[in-house]
Formats: structure tokens, C-alpha cells, sequence
């Protein structure tokens, strides 16, 4: 037995030797830091990446090829594979109570597939002569053909009905053969027939909500109980969504302005609705995935890395990177929140540790109590100017690296420009965008009472820009002075836009807002 | 088809107890549960007092940055203060209790000698009790290690000798052939630092000399700080040395200004060093050539100078035939002054208990009462010969005593901490525990640079004091525009010209200029120092609150229209 007496006297300079012990931990963890777990080989880029509903080391894969497979990731290994379409897979999703699951590929195709059979077979480890050979468990159950492309899908968690979205917002009974309903915001609202969304996904908690986004830079928020639907216009595209798994009203996004962005849809309208601009990025962010805890999400990029997020953080808590890690196409986060999974243009699902120095495996005790204890301190001196140096380092590659220089530069000179224009412009006259409502054109609050009503339509249109010249109306009040300024002077920018066109055209063009989405401010 | 289940059923199980009733039911429920079943035990508040964590951040309400931090802060505090109440509670856990001394009513502690002491003790205690006659190398000075188990001993002539006391087994033993003038143990039994006639050696356990550190020149005191690794020296001409034992690196070689130094000691509290000047102490840190604090605490020589083990109190003997004790944490503030009636005292030492030993002449002096702020005497031992050295032995009712004719162990019954801890100092500790306890040492060893004076600077907020507030203030009224040398950019066209390009610097050194003032104006106007009219503040103070934002209520219906 070990003798303690915790009398203060007997155990001098506290503070300093916890200080030195925290920058101890802190430069262990970052040694032990190594989050590459292993590499799942994929013959094809990978499109989609589903989690298995009941199995934890079992994930789903769909590719660019149409190739669906089944893996074991504790083993590393095939289970099952089947050519599930013709044209890549753009969603796969499991259903409510975990029988079954979906994919949706570029074929128009909606497919059934019987999880249980897949799974069972996969256990006994009988999948007939190995993967991809044919038989009874290579066909669907369930197949549903449309008239256009499919690119999202997310099924309801409580009832056995699904969504997709493509040039429409479809809600399908798994038990019916027609589509349910059809929500056509794109085609009424917004006068852009051609604005197709991109992603579609469910609330897990407020189970009648589901948001969607598009190629018209559109954030889409629905109802099924249809009545109130919201639409806020971005600047930049929206490639893929998020709902909070334990927030119901938090929403995030990853957009082509190299941004990940958390909404509060609860104060749509208000300028608080971006709650956190997440930042890190130096290319397009093409997919996220939340944490189960609610608490980190993890986003994919193009520029070959993946950033795991805080929900409140605008800077990224880790950035993975590997040498032969190509575009991130997908990400997931295991269900029991320590693994993520990207999958990358390279052919290859990688999976990595969601906390990077975790220790893996059994722990007995004192070990436990050891890694408690080094946590705690971290946690307690994390603020220290060395310590947070050293938690904050991360070896990147030299692109990411100059490009986050040549951003920071950018938005530095513009910052400095738009100081210079208000410095040099009447007093008052020049209001500057607030940095939350920069990427951010404007909201579009509709009633949509009755969805089939295709008649509407104009109707809606002529309501709609009488709200907006209401609210230009509102916004020119308060910026009385606003008349007399130059043109120029007012522009505001998206930050991210511009790099991106500065380093194509050599001269950023204002974009012209679409439809009836006027910014006055862009003028 | 699952619906999640609304568990508003269950509030209308049972409608006919009315809601005011269940209350009723529930709180007699729950005082028969706490009469049957009662809180623990208060507390001491002397005991929480004693685990205090310092004042958090109750002192500086506003300082949080916003309201969702100033409630993790709270919550994190409320656990801080939890697990000081239960380390208090923990106290029942220690296993020992100090020693003491039982008299007869009437009689006085003063008068019971050794020999008393002995015929009542039991046999481990007597056998604690012993004495060297080392007559003919003497006198010695010697230094128990961190652990109360060893021993050093180093005679004036050349003996040295380390020795585990208890076992009376001899670790290590030479004639150095030259004199000796101070021995103090390093990190671990393995080494301890000899400062001798010229230099300062390193010994280890089996009497090689490791080391000659030629940088310690003429070193009179040594002393260690374990936590920091460094080793402190004072030479015979007055300077100060720290060697950093870790990487054997000299830290910093200090060169006084006041009178040459006769005594120095270590804080245990801060790690400050102690110095005796003539009648003034300095306390110095090695991250200054200059005193940090002194302070005037003799009006002749001081003789002796000493902490308390736990840095508490400052002990001064001088010429004068007076012990001044003073509080080491609040400089400057006299506790209680001793006046000795025969002789000025060449030692002092101060038990983990509090008990004080003088060595005043050939008498050694042992008094209690130095927390409670009394000073009365407790023991008194007398001796053949001048007393040289005493030190309390620490975990032990143990005082050394050394004099002409040698060391001797005297019982002081209540002098020790009963009760160890084992991660600080194990007496009990083997090769293996001795071993990973000097890596963990080693990596938890703290930068010289984190002595101050006070040693909680580390985890402190930089709260700006008044004075730094009024001297901000003060600077901006005389600031002046400071000078720029603009650089402009080189342009084609026959545009940088001598005309052309001195032209756009006097631009840019009058922009500069004309900013600097309105920062400067407007930092005034925040820091209240007004140079223009006050007009202008109260319009602008209207305009805000004309303009302040409303900030729209929170709906949690996710699509609610607002009204």
C-alpha cells in the first residue's frame, strides 16, 4: 500500500509541477498522435459510404462504377459485393428498424436491398463461393425506376417512408410503388426549374423536418406537415448536409467556399443564424458526417485532408492527411464515435482514429487513471501560450499549407481594402457586412399549403418578390446614405468566392444573383 | 411504426392526490430518510482552511468573456471545492499521530532531559537516540536527507561520511584531505555535494568523487532545491552560484551589491533564495541579477537564518541576542521577536511540526508554539561544547546536534510529521522505487525560470493592478506620434522619382499620423480622459441606445413565423 497525506505543506509548488506535467501529456499526446488505423481496398473511387444499422465493424461502400460492397472493418475484409447500378451510386441508407437499406444510383434506380439475409450470410461466413459472385442475396428486393436522376436519399426514422431528391423532393412509402408526395420548392419558389438538389436528409429528432440543398446555392428546409418552408440563398454551393444527432435544430453544411457552416434553423430569419463558420479548408468541402455524440463532425475535402470540427469551433480540432490520399469524396463517423472513414478518389476507405493519440484496446486501471489524470491537466493549462503551441501544431502538406498562407494573404488585403473604402467614404455611408452574414444572400419564407398545387406557382413568385422589395424597402431605411454612394464601394464579397475566381479569371466579376434573390447591396 | 413514448401518462396515473399532496408525501419521505440516515459529518473549517486552493474566481467576477464561460467556470469551481472537502475528509485515513510530552500538573516540560525521555520511550525510540564521538575532525556540519534516513556528515578537517542512521549501516566514508564547509544531499542517496577548501565536489554513494565544479569557488553554504534540480551556493566573497544538477549547467552566477553575505537558505514555499547581510535579508530568484525583495530585519549582524519546512516563516538570529520571526509569505510583517538572555544563536532549525531549536552557545534550545504565535520554551538540552549545527530530522521526533566532541541524536517527542507521503519522501522506499522516482523527478522538474515570489504566478490570471491601470492612463496624455520610415512601392513609368516618391511619403507619414491621433483620441475618450468638449459624449451615448439591436426571442418550433 501506498502511504499519502495530501497535506498541502508536504507537496510544494503545485501549480508549477501540474504546469510542467500538462506540457508533459501534451507533447506525449502529440506523439502518440498516429490516427491511420488501416485502408479498406476498393477497386473504384468511392461515392457513398453508409453505416451498417446493427453491426459496428460493418460499413457499406457504393462507387463511381455502381459497385456496392459490404465490409468487415475490424477485419479489413470484403464481405459482400454486388454491381447494385449501371451509373455510381449516390446514396446508400438504412432503414428504420434495420432490415434493409437503399441505394439510389445515377441509373434513376432506387433499390432495396434485404440487410438481415446480407448480414446472416456474411456471419456464417458463407457469401456464396466469396464476394461478387452471383446469387439469391445479388438482387434487390425492391426496385423502383424514375423518370429523372437521383442524387440524395434519407429514410425516416420511425416510419417506413424515405426521401430522395434530384430535380424533385420526393417522399416514397416503401410500401407503394409511386412517389407519396412531391415537394417542389425549385420549381415554384425560386422560378429556376433547372436547380436540382444535390442532398436531402432527415431530422433524426423532429422527425417531420428535413432539409435538402441544391445547385441554385439554395439551403432548403421542409416540413412534411407542410406548412412553412424556408430557403436561404448562399453564395457558393452547398454540397452535402448534416443534422445535429442530439441538437434538433442545429444543421450543418459544407459548401464550395471551402467553409463548413453550422445553422441554428431556429433563427433562420435573424442575422444569428449561421451559429459558427468553420474554417480550415483550402479547397471545395464535399461531405460531413456527425459524430453520434452531437458533439464533432468530420468534413472531406478536395484538398486531400480531413477536419474533424467542433460543433462550436470555427477551427478544426485535427486535420488527417495521408501521402496517397487523394480527394475525399466521403466521410463517416463510426457508431461508436472512435473511428472515421473517409473515402477518397485513391480507390481506398481509410479508417482512422477520431481522437488521434487515443490508446486502443484493453486498459487496466491504473492506466485508465494515469490518462484521466493527463487529460485533466491538459484541460486545465490548455491555455498556456506553449502548451496550446504544441496541442495546436500539425504537420500538413506543402499545398495545404501555402494555400492557407495565400487565403490568409487574400483575406488579410481584402480586409485591409474594405477598412481603406470606409475610411475614405463619408462616415456612416459604407455599413459593413457582419462576418456571420457574408456567405449568405438572403431567406425566402414560403407557405406552401397545398404542394401538388403546380398552379400556384406564379402566385407564390409575385408574393415573394413583394417580400423582398418589403425587406429591401426595410433595409434601405436604415441605411439612409446608402443612395449616394458609388457602386463599388458597397460590394460586398464572399471570401472564399472570390479566391476561387480571382484564380480563374484573373478579375473577380460580380455574380448576378438568380431569380428574384436581390441583394440590395449588391446594386 | 414507432412512436417514441410520451411519458404523459404517467403524471395522470393516480387523480386523486392532489399535486399539493404528493409534495407533502415527498418531503416527509425525505426527512425520515435524513433522520434515519444522517449527512456526514461536518467538516473542521480549520481543516478546509488548511486545503485551500486559493481564491478562484470569486475575486474577479467580471473577468469571464462571456456568460456561458463565467457557468463553466462556476461549474468547475464547484468541483474544485468538493474535492477540498473531500481531501479533508481523507485526513481520517492517516494512519499516525505525533508525539508529545506528558507532565505533571505544576511541572515543566523544560525540565525533562534526555535521560527521562529515554526511560519512558519504547525501544525503537531509544534506539534513535545516539551519538558519534567525532573529536578530531571536527567540528561537523551534516544535512538528514529529504527522507529522514540518511545521514551526511562533514567534518571541517576532510571526514566525510553518509550513513543510514537508523540501520547505523555506513553507505560511504573518506578523508577528502582538505576542508570541508558544507555537505548537502542531491536529488537522490546516491550523491550528495561537498563544498570544500577551494572547489565543490560531487560525491556518490561509494565515495568517487564525480565531480569538481571549478565555477564553485570558495563556497561556504550550499543548498538544493529538489523540485527545480539546482543547486545553490554562496561563496566566501558574497556571490551567489546556481548550477542546474540535471544538465550540470552553471544557471546564472550572481554578483551582490549589498555586504557580503553570511547565510543563505532556500524557500521550500517558492524557491526563492534567502541571503543575510549584515542585518538585511535579500531574497533573490535566478532570473534577476538584482534582489527581488529585502527587507531590514536586524539592526546589527545576523548570525542565522532559516525556513520552517514549509516555507511559512522566516527565522533571523543576530547579534543582538534576538530571534526575529517574520512571515515569509507577507514580507515585511514581524510575528513574534525572542529575545535570548545569554548568547547569540549559531544555528536554528524548524521542525515539520512547528518546534524550534536554537543552538545558543553550549546550550540547545528547543522551543513550541511557532504556528500558534507563541513562543514558549519546550526542552532544553545542554552540552560539554559549543554547538556547531542543529538540524530537525524530517518524519522523525529526531533533532541532530554537532559540536568539538560530535554528533549526537537527540528525542524531541512531537518534532516530526507522523505521516508521510510516499510519492514526496519514502523512507521505506527500495532500488526500484528510488530509480522510476528520479525519472518521474526528472520529468517533472520545474524551469528555473518559474521562481517568484509567489509560486501560484503559473496558474494566476494578469489582472492589471490600479497602479499599472493609472500609469496606462498617464502614458496616454504625453504620447507622442512615434516616427515612421515609409518605404513606397516601386512603380514604372517614371512614377518613382526623387519628387514623386518623396511626395507619396509625406502622404503616407501625415495619414499615419492623422490615424495615430484618432486612435489616440478615441482611447482618451475611453480611459476618460477628456481634452474636448463632453457635448459629443452624451449625443453619442443617445444615438446608442437609439440604435441598440433587439435581438429576436428564441422560438423552438422550427418554423414558427415571427409576428
Amino acid at each position: 500500500m501506498i502511504m499519502r497525506n495530501y497535506d498541502p505543506d508536504l507537496h510544494p509548488f503545485r501549480d508549477a509541477r501540474n504546469y510542467k506535467l500538462a506540457l508533459n501529456a501534451t507533447k506525449l499526446e502529440r506523439v502518440f498522435a498516429k490516427p491511420y488505423v488501416g485502408c479498406l481496398v476498393h477497386g473504384e473511387s468511392i461515392s457513398a459510404m453508409a453505416r451498417h444499422p446493427e453491426m459496428l465493424n460493418y460499413i457499406f461502400s457504393g462507387t463511381y462504377e455502381g459497385q456496392l460492397t459490404l465490409w468487415d472493418t475490424s477485419l479489413e475484409k470484403q464481405m459482400w459485393k454486388v454491381q447494385a447500378h449501371n451509373s455510381h451510386i449516390w446514396s446508400i441508407t438504412a432503414d428504420c428498424k434495420g432490415e434493409t437499406f437503399y441505394t439510389v444510383g445515377h441509373d434513376k434506380a432506387i433499390k432495396r436491398w434485404s440487410c438481415s439475409n446480407i448480414t446472416e450470410a456474411c456471419d456464417r461466413m458463407d457469401v456464396l463461393k466469396g464476394p461478387g459472385s452471383a446469387n439469391h442475396l445479388s438482387e434487390p428486393i425492391d426496385t423502383w425506376l424514375c423518370d429523372t436522376v437521383i442524387s440524395g436519399l434519407s429514410h425516416h426514422r420511425y416510419q417506413n417512408e424515405f426521401l430522395t431528391c434530384g430535380e424533385r423532393v420526393l417522399l416514397w412509402d416503401s410500401e407503394k410503388k409511386v412517389p407519396v408526395r412531391s415537394f417542389d420548392w425549385s420549381d415554384t419558389g425560386g422560378g429556376e426549374a433547372s436547380s436540382s438538389a444535390i442532398a436531402v436528409k432527415f431530422n433524426m429528432i423532429d422527425t417531420n423536418v428535413f432539409a435538402s440543398c441544391d445547385h441554385d446555392n439554395s439551403l432548403i428546409l421542409y416540413d412534411i406537415r407542410a406548412k412553412d418552408v424556408k430557403k436561404l440563398k448562399m453564395k457558393l454551393r452547398i454540397n452535402d448536409l448534416s443534422w445535429n444527432p442530439t441538437e434538433s435544430f442545429i444543421l450543418s453544411v459544407v459548401s464550395d467556399d471551402y467553409n463548413a457552416y453550422t445553422f441554428d434553423v431556429r433563427m433562420m430569419d435573424a442575422d444569428r443564424r449561421i451559429v459558427c463558420i468553420h474554417q480550415g479548408h483550402t479547397s471545395a468541402v464535399t461531405c460531413l458526417d456527425y459524430s453520434p455524440t452531437g458533439q464533432e463532425f468530420v468534413t472531406g475535402s478536395f484538398d486531400r485532408s480531413i477536419r474533424i470540427f467542433r460543433v462550436d469551433e470555427g477551427r478544426s480540432r485535427d486535420v488527417y492527411h495521408g501521402k496517397r490520399m487523394h480527394k475525399v469524396t466521403s466521410v463517416l463517423f463510426s457508431s461508436d464515435d472512435k473511428f472515421i472513414y473517409s473515402g477518397s478518389a485513391d480507390h481506398n476507405i481509410r479508417i482512422w482514429k477520431s481522437r488521434a493519440s487515443e490508446k486502443m484496446g484493453l486498459m487496466n486501471a491504473r492506466e485508465k487513471l494515469a490518462i484521466d489524470l493527463s487529460r485533466q491537466l491538459r484541460e486545465t493549462y490548455k491555455d498556456m501560450p506553449e502548451i496550446r503551441r504544441i496541442a495546436r501544431h500539425r504537420h500538413l502538406p506543402k499545398s495545404i499549407r501555402a494555400a492557407a498562407k495565400e487565403h490568409h494573404l487574400i483575406r488579410t488585403s481584402r480586409a485591409r481594402k474594405e477598412e481603406n473604402v470606409r475610411r475614405h467614404s463619408k462616415p456612416g455611408s459604407v455599413v459593413g457586412e457582419s462576418r456571420l452574414e457574408k456567405p449568405v444572400f438572403g431567406v425566402q419564407d414560403e407557405e406552401a399549403v397545398d404542394p401538388l398545387a403546380e398552379q400556384a406557382a406564379l402566385k407564390k413568385l409575385e408574393k415573394f418578390a413583394v417580400g423582398a422589395k418589403k425587406r429591401m424597402e426595410a433595409r434601405k431605411k436604415e441605411r439612409t446614405s446608402i443612395k449616394n454612394k458609388k457602386m463599388k464601394v458597397s460590394s460586398p464579397k464572399g471570401e472564399e468566392e472570390n479566391i476561387s475566381e480571382e484564380k480563374n479569371n484573373g478579375k473577380f466579376k460580380k455574380k448576378n444573383p438568380k431569380g428574384s434573390f436581390k441583394d440590395e447591396s449588391l446594386l | 411504426m414507432e412512436e417514441p413514448v410520451t411519458r404523459s401518462s404517467e403524471f395522470t396515473k393516480n387523480p386523486k392526490k392532489s399535486k399539493w399532496h404528493q409534495e407533502k408525501m415527498r418531503r416527509n419521505s425525505q426527512r425520515e430518510a435524513r433522520e434515519k440516515f444522517p449527512d456526514r459529518r461536518p467538516i473542521d473549517p480549520e481543516l478546509l482552511k488548511k486545503y485551500n486552493y486559493g481564491h478562484g474566481m470569486s475575486k474577479y467576477p467580471n473577468l469571464a468573456r462571456d456568460k456561458f464561460r463565467a457557468i463553466k467556470i462556476k461549474q468547475r469551481e464547484v468541483l474544485i471545492q468538493q474535492s477540498r472537502k473531500d481531501t479533508a475528509r481523507a485526513e481520517v485515513l492517516l494512519t499516525e499521530q505525533p508525539g508529545c510530552i506528558e507532565v505533571a500538573p505544576g511541572a515543566s516540560t523544560t525540565e525533562v532531559t534526555q535521560k527521562n525521555i529515554l526511560q519512558a520511550a519504547d525501544i525503537t525510540t531509544k534506539k534513535k537516540s545516539f551519538s558519534l564521538q567525532l573529536d578530531s575532525f571536527g567540528p561537523y556540519c551534516f544535512q538528514y536527507f529529504r527522507d529522514g534516513r540518511h545521514l551526511a556528515l562533514a567534518g571541517q578537517l576532510g571526514h566525510l561520511a553518509t550513513f543510514n542512521w537508523l540501520t547505523k549501516k555506513l553507505t560511504m566514508e573518506l578523508n577528502a584531505m582538505e576542508s570541508l564547509h558544507d555537505v548537502v544531499w542531491l536529488q537522490d542517496t546516491s550523491a550528495i555535494a561537498v563544498a570544500q577548501k577551494k572547489w565543490m565536489s560531487i560525491y556518490d554513494d561509494r565515495g568517487t568523487e564525480l565531480h569538481v565544479v571549478k565555477r564553485f569557488y570558495d563556497i561556504t553554504k550550499l543548498d538544493y532545491l529538489p523540485y527545480h534540480f539546482l543547486l545553490t551556493g554562496l561563496s566566501g566573497q558574497g556571490n551567489l552560484h546556481y548550477l542546474d544538477v540535471s544538465l550540470g549547467k552553471e544557471v546564472i552566477l550572481i554578483q551582490p551589491k549589498q555586504p557580503r553575505a553570511v547565510a543563505m537558505v532556500n524557500s521550500p514555499f517558492n524557491g526563492v533564495m534567502a541571503t543575510a547581510h549584515s542585518g538585511l535579508v535579500c531574497m533573490w530568484t535566478p532570473n534577476y541579477n538584482e534582489p527581488v525583495a529585502s527587507m531590514l530585519c536586524h539592526k546589527s549582524n545576523i548570525s542565522a537564518l532559516t525556513y520552517d519546512p514549509a516555507g511559512r516563516y522566516l527565522l533571523t538570529a543576530a547579534y543582538d541576542r534576538k530571534v526575529n520571526i517574520w512571515d515569509a509569505r507577507n514580507l515585511g510583517s514581524q510575528l513574534q521577536s525572542l529575545s535570548m538572555p545569554h548568547s547569540v544563536v549559531s544555528s536554528m532549525s524548524v521542525s515539520q511540526t512547528g518546534l524550534v531549536a536554537l543552538a545558543c552557545g553550549r546550550d540547545v534550545n528547543i522551543y513550541k508554539g511557532l504556528k500558534e504565535g507563541n513562543l514558549t520554551p519546550y526542552l532544553h538540552h545542554p552540552l560539554e561544547t559549543k554547538v556547531h549545527q542543529v538540524q530537525f530530522c524530517p518524519y522523525e521526533d529526531v533533532l541532530g546536534v554537532t559540536s568539538r566532541s560530535g554528533f549526537s541524536s537527540l528525542i524531541v517527542p512531537g518534532a516530526g510529521e507522523a505521516n508521510f507521503d510516499a510519492y514526496e519522501a519514502n523512507p521505506f522506499s527500495n532500488r526500484t522505487t528510488r530509480r522510476e522516482t528520479l525519472v518521474k523527478n526528472l520529468l517533472e522538474k520545474i524551469p528555473y525560470e518559474h521562481i517568484t515570489l509567489d509560486p501560484r504566478t503559473v496558474t494566476q490570471v494578469d489582472v492589471p493592478s490600479l497602479e499599472e491601470k493609472m500609469e496606462e492612463k498617464r502614458r496616454l496624455i504625453y504620447m507622442k506620434v512615434p516616427k515612421i520610415d515609409p518605404n513606397p512601392r516601386y512603380r514604372m513609368k517614371g512614377k518613382s522619382g526623387s519628387a514623386q516618391t518623396a511626395r507619396r511619403k509625406l502622404i503616407k507619414r501625415e495619414v499615419h499620423k492623422k490615424r495615430y491621433i484618432d486612435r489616440l483620441k478615441r482611447a482618451r475618450e475611453g480611459a476618460g480622459i477628456d481634452d474636448d468638449n463632453d457635448d459629443d459624449d452624451t449625443s453619442a451615448d443617445t444615438s446608442d441606445t437609439k440604435h441598440a439591436i433587439k435581438r429576436p426571442t428564441n422560438i423552438i418550433d422550427v418554423f414558427k413565423k415571427r409576428k
